[in-house]
């Protein structure tokens, strides 16, 4: 595995641990500062990352992204792809490379924020075609491992988050949704208009071009969708009466609010509703890691009502770790459990907690690859199902499988078979050599309706049945 | 007479279950001879009854019903099976058939006459039905019916005592099925229930009761009291309130009036949606009951049963006093509903119940 | 007084033996229900080549002992104890063959199974220690024949038969897959059907999903998917929670199994009761392939104590020991999958509905050896 290697071994110095690191930048409570905080520290390091690789540029090829041979030309074209500032470019490869100092990365910045999966993250372009498992062949591995393609225009802020997302370090639908506004909020402080357009007109196009780099990394999540649309639409109503300044400020204020309301306000709201739902002597069961059930748990303990969670994970994220080290630190009592120990802890739940990525016009809920199994389980049991999402997180899409529609990690994750940060290659390191074997690493699934009993969100609980209701009334709000 | 019923077993054993078991068990060339024998004798049983007289039971002047009813008022612990099997020894003793398909014939009015008499046969009817074939089996095997007779005759209080004893049979075989701590919902009165149970407190398991009231007869209310007697903690709930207590209980224990060919049930009236309930919230229902119950009966409902109250499904627009008490007494639960039937003869799934049933009506 | 002296030493080595028997399986180091199966048979074959008795039932009662010691030293290995009772069933049966020729009037005391009639019948045949009573009173007559060459040969089939079980189930995956079809299998730690699917991959063109079973023998997993991938089939690895995802593409779900119980409920490696249920949920047939020494004659009353737990360092790395001692780490190591969850069993002795494996209870073991 010499990707892995090579990774460990140029790790950057003075880049800041990767667990100290990610802890602060997910740490919820004090989520302004750190957050803002976090962000810095990753420029700062994807900045340092790009000195240390030009050094050492000249015995490591560049990374190849997902159409290398685009890329390489886009890279000679320089900068006149970015200047006409298109705004259709398409989800691909992103801008062209350029060897302006503040926005060249490499392999080595993209792992060195990485930390919670770090193995094989670059992928050779050429066989991960190949080695797609043939009913996911439609989607498409957009896991890039540098910046160093990146066009000039390309905030740094931008880079970072690309890379954090990338690295899985942001993970989570409604971290990811919030961090991705903050950047943006930097990105438009930077902007300035180009001669010869306006605001209104221009700002869209030049956030397009951030998006689509954003995309590089993973695609957007639902609540990312979401909140670009609004954000576009906010743009768009921009008066060309007032100055860029004071556009520029008011948009600031509009994403303030708007994180505050559909993120913040919501989980309160939510947290206040769920909490109800716990009472003395329960056993609650949750899988894998989400912030506002994190929070739920964590309300009810502080109203010192007495109960224990027992947190369900999975490879290859273990999520639920971070979740379980949260509530036990916190003094809950708490029960740590593969999923595959799922029916033996199964017998003495009262209910069932979970997050969502996102759910569905049709009821079907988007989540964490295994939630569809723990809920099924829940339900054979007669143990009730609540979902705990923000209304952001609603999508007017439908979707009956999870095949249709996924996003695929890297295969490498499963050949690593280790429980911890330190990657352990297990007996498939060769997998690539054996034409006939694959390795399949799909990151949600869908739930459906029967098995969820409610819904809670900051408008209140509703059975799956109503989200439509709900995705109207958003939308003509 | 111990070499003759030991002979019956290694009959049984060896001309049909040889088959299925792949064991060899020596068989002497009597089986073939007695096979053959007892092939013809059938014949005649089934051509014969109708020549012989009308008034040929009557004429003892011996009542067959009267008896049974005798029976089961004065041992409450009798259940209906036994105590059909213990009228038709009675009569067995009381008469004197000069051939083989004498006997069956006299066995058949009566068993007929008992099932017209009593309002709710099922279960009873199981009894004759084992009775009926144990009789008809000896006859074939070894034509000496005489033999028979004399020995059910002479035996006669002992089936009672070992009817008791499987019950107890059942209660060691059912006690692993209880564990400490567990809240256990019972419907209306079973002794075989309620024997697990009070073996189970005498082992000094700690568990919690449900008992239904189950109305219209309220036998709920009698199992309730001698449960407490034996120092169980219970909870009388009515029937309605099932709904309501399944969530908080752990396994279900029902007993059964009949146990049909396909391993459903037919038991006091509210034991299927008991079960219903059950099989909702994923809990085990395990039926308690003596291997004699097992019936030669296959309904799909409740209503391919005896009809016992005919007016319970008709409608009026005046009131009746009393419609609560002609409701029905009994339904029917199948087997899908039914996790494991706990019998003398072992823990059974209702494949075992068609198995058992089968090899006794197999010739 | 020489021969009583050789008979001695004989017996030491004899218990020696055991002993490092028990301590063997105490410590797990023979792994793996077949591997324990086997040196089960060969033990018993010693002991009972080695064993002196006048009456029948005093062997018994020393391969009980025997039994019980062994299931004692490891009470989650139950292939141990269904050998024990098969090697217990074969004794009765060889003496009660030999008490019905000799004896002449052909009486069993013991019927194969009690039933129904049990009411009418005579009384001894009823009272609650009938089968002990009946089997002195069988053997209390002096044996006029030597059992012993029967007993072994009887031992050495059944060795024989657990060699070629894998074989025979094998076979049948010719009946069990179609060409192109999508299997799954949440037991990849299970040679049965490892070599199910090599067998089947000789005739059939089909794609194995292979679930994790993180994890617990994930090398062992791993490995069997190189295996199945060298073999030249179409091989996936998956993780555990994306069963669900993608088991509507399966056509049939084919799994291992640790034991299966009297009820046709099943003990097989963690995940698999879910699975299960998630392949039941998609209307996927479940099918499990397991040898006949699998079939234990217990019912699964406190499916908890059957349930072995494993290394939690596996779950949680120690490291991390903040959390390990705050947090309450399980590692189940097995499932039990509850009868209504399979289709179909495929033993040695053919396919089965698993309803019907009481019936294969009764047939390979007795009521009276049930409890050692």
């Amino acid at each position: 595995m010499p990707e892995l290697s090579a990774k460990v071994a140029l790790a950057p110095p003075g880049t800041p641990t990767p667990k100290g690191q990610q802890q602060k930048g997910k740490d919820k409570n004090n989520a302004e500062a750190q957050e803002a905080k976090a962000q810095r520290k990753a420029e700062k390091a994807a900045r340092r990352a790009a000195k240390v690789s030009e050094q050492g540029k000249s015995n490591k090829p560049p990374p190849e992204a997902v159409a290398p041979g685009r890329v390489q030309s886009q890279a000679k074209q320089g900068r006149t792809a970015s200047g006409a500032g298109n705004a259709s470019s398409g989800g691909g490869g992103g801008g062209g490379g350029g060897g302006s100092a503040n926005s060249v990365g490499n392999v080595t910045a993209g792992n060195a924020i990485s930390s919670l999966t770090t193995q094989g993250t670059a992928i050779h372009g050429t066989d991960i075609l190949d080695k797609r498992v043939g009913l996911f062949k439609h989607l498409e591995i957009t896991r890039r491992s540098g910046t160093a393609d990146a066009a000039k225009d390309i905030h740094p802020a931008i880079l970072a988050l690309t890379l954090q997302f990338a690295s899985y370090t942001v993970i989570g639908s409604s971290a990811r949704c919030r961090a991705t506004l903050r950047a943006f909020q930097t990105v438009i402080k930077d902007y300035r208009t180009p001669a010869g357009t306006t605001l209104s007109r221009n700002l869209t196009n030049h956030l397009s071009r951030q998006i689509d780099f954003l995309k590089t990394a993973r695609p957007l999540s639902i609540t990312m969708g979401n909140a670009i649309r609004w954000l576009k639409q906010e743009i768009s109503v921009v008066s060309i009466d007032i100055s860029d300044d004071q556009a520029r400020e008011s948009l600031r204020e509009k994403i303030d609010t708007y994180i505050r309301d559909k993120i913040e306000v919501a989980d309160r709201v939510i947290v206040q509703s769920a909490v109800k739902q716990i009472s003395k002597g329960d056993v609650i069961l949750t899988f894998s890691r989400s912030a506002v059930v994190e929070q739920v748990f964590l309300e009810a303990n502080l109203r010192g009502i007495e109960f224990s969670v027992v947190v369900v994970d999975t490879r290859p994220f273990f999520e639920g770790k971070e979740m379980v080290r949260r509530l036990s630190n916190a003094g809950l009592r708490c029960e740590y459990v593969l999923i595959s120990g799922l029916s033996y802890v199964l017998n003495d739940i009262t209910s069932v907690f979970l997050g969502a990525h996102a759910v569905l016009s049709n009821g079907q809920l988007y989540s964490r690859v295994g939630t569809a199994l723990v809920a099924m389980s829940a339900k054979r049991k007669n143990i009730p199902v609540i979902v705990c999402c923000e209304s952001i997180k609603f999508s007017n899409r439908v979707q009956l499988d999870s095949v249709t529609f996924n996003e695929l990690g890297s295969p490498d994750d499963l050949m690593n078979i280790s429980i911890d940060s330190a990657p352990k290659p297990g007996p498939l390191k060769n997998w690539r050599d054996l034409p006939n074997l694959k390795l399949l690493n799909i990151l949600y699934d869908l739930t459906p309706p029967d098995y969820i009993k409610k819904i809670v969100t900051e408008v209140g609980s509703l059975p799956p049945s109503s989200v439509p209701v709900i995705i109207r009334e958003y939308n003509s709000a | 007479m111990l070499r003759f019923s030991g002979r019956i077993e290694a009959e049984r054993c060896g001309s049909r279950l040889a088959k299925l078991t792949g064991r060899i068990i020596q068989v002497d060339t009597f089986t073939t001879e007695a096979g053959r024998r007892g092939r013809h004798i059938m014949a005649l049983s089934e051509s014969i009854p109708s020549t012989l007289p009308e008034d040929s039971v009557g004429a003892n002047g011996f009542d067959i019903v009267a008896t049974y009813r005798r029976f089961l008022q004065e041992d409450p612990d009798m259940t209906m099976p036994v105590a059909a099997i213990e009228s038709l020894v009675i009569l067995l003793s009381q008469t004197e058939p000069t051939t083989a398909s004498e006997l069956m014939d006299i066995l058949a009015k009566a068993v007929a006459e008992l099932k017209k008499g009593v309002k709710n046969s099922i279960s009873l009817s199981a009894g004759c039905d084992m009775f009926q074939r144990f009789v008809l089996r000896n006859i074939q095997e070894y034509g000496d019916w005489e033999a028979c007779r004399r020995h059910l005759v002479k035996n006669g209080g002992l089936f009672l005592e070992r009817a008791k004893a499987s019950r107890y049979k059942i209660a060691e075989l059912g006690l692993p099925f209880i564990q400490d701590d567990d809240t256990i919902l019972i419907h209306s009165h079973s002794r075989a229930v309620t024997e697990l149970l009070l073996l189970a407190a005498r082992h000094h398991i700690r568990f919690r009761v449900f008992v239904t009231e189950s109305r219209p007869t309220e036998e709920g209310l009698s199992s309730a009291k001698t449960l407490r007697d034996n120092g169980i903690p219970v909870r009388v709930i009515v029937d309605g309130a099932v709904g309501w207590a399944i969530q908080k209980v752990d396994k279900v224990f029902v007993g059964a009036e009949g146990v049909a060919e396909s391993g459903g049930i037919i038991n006091r009236v509210g034991t299927y949606q008991i079960a219903v309930l059950a099989k909702d919230s994923n809990k085990p229902l395990y039926v308690v009951a003596e291997s004699h119950k097992f019936v030669r009966l296959f309904p799909l409902s409740p209503f391919d049963l005896p009809n016992e109250s005919p007016t319970a499904s008709t409608f009026t627009t005046e009131q009746d006093d009393d419609e609560i008490q002609s409701n029905p007494l009994l339904d029917f639960t199948s087997d899908n509903l039914i996790t494991a039937l706990i019998t003398d003869i072992g823990v059974l799934t209702s494949s075992g119940v068609s198995e058992e049933l089968i090899k006794m009506w197999y010739d | 007084m020489l021969a009583a002296g050789a008979h001695i030493s004989k017996e030491k080595d004899l218990n020696a033996h055991i002993e490092a028997f028990v301590a063997q399986i105490k410590r797990r180091q023979i792994q793996g229900s077949y591997n324990v199966a086997l040196a089960t048979s060969q033990l018993l074959l010693r002991v009972v080549s080695a064993a002196r008795w006048t009456q029948i039932d005093q062997l018994v009662t020393q391969i009980k002992v025997l039994g019980k010691r062994l299931q004692s030293a490891q009470p989650r290995e139950l292939a141990c104890g269904n050998i024990i009772r098969r090697v217990l069933a074969l004794i009765r049966e060889e003496s009660e063959d030999t008490n019905d020729s000799e004896s002449g009037d052909g009486a069993i005391n013991s019927p194969l199974i009690t039933s129904m009639f049990s009411l009418l019948s005579t009384n001894d045949e009823c009272g609650p220690n009938r089968q002990s009573q009946s089997l002195s009173d069988g053997t209390g007559r002096s044996i006029k024949k030597d059992l012993k060459p029967y007993i072994i040969e009887g031992i050495q089939e059944l060795i024989d038969e657990l060699k070629s079980i894998d074989e025979s189930i094998a076979s049948m995956g010719v009946e069990m897959i179609h060409e192109n079809e999508t299997i799954l299998t949440p037991t990849p730690n299970s040679r049965t059907v490892l070599k199910f699917l090599l067998r089947t991959a000789q005739k059939r063109k089909f794609t194995v999903l292979v679930v994790e079973v993180f994890p617990n023998d994930v090398e062992k997993t791993h490995e069997f998917a190189l295996k199945l991938a060298e073999a030249g089939i179409e091989t996936t690895v998956i993780t555990d929670a994306m069963v669900y995802s993608i088991m509507g593409r399966v056509g049939k779900v084919i799994l291992g199994t640790h034991a299966v119980l009297a009820n046709g409920g099943l003990l097989a490696s963690a995940g698999a009761a879910m699975i299960c249920q998630c392949a039941n949920v998609h209307r996927t047939p479940v099918v499990v392939c397991t040898g006949l020494y699998k079939l234990s004659p217990m019912y699964p009353f406190d499916i908890e104590s059957l349930i072995e737990v494993g290394d939690t360092g596996k779950v949680l790395e120690f490291e991390d020991g903040s959390l390990v001692d705050k947090v309450n780490v399980v590692n189940p190591l097995y499932d039990y999958v509850p009868p209504e969850s399979v289709d179909l069993c495929i033993t040695n002795m053919g396919g089965y509905s698993p309803n019907f494996m009481y019936r294969l209870v009764l047939d390979h073991y007795r009521q009276e050896d049930t409890t050692l």
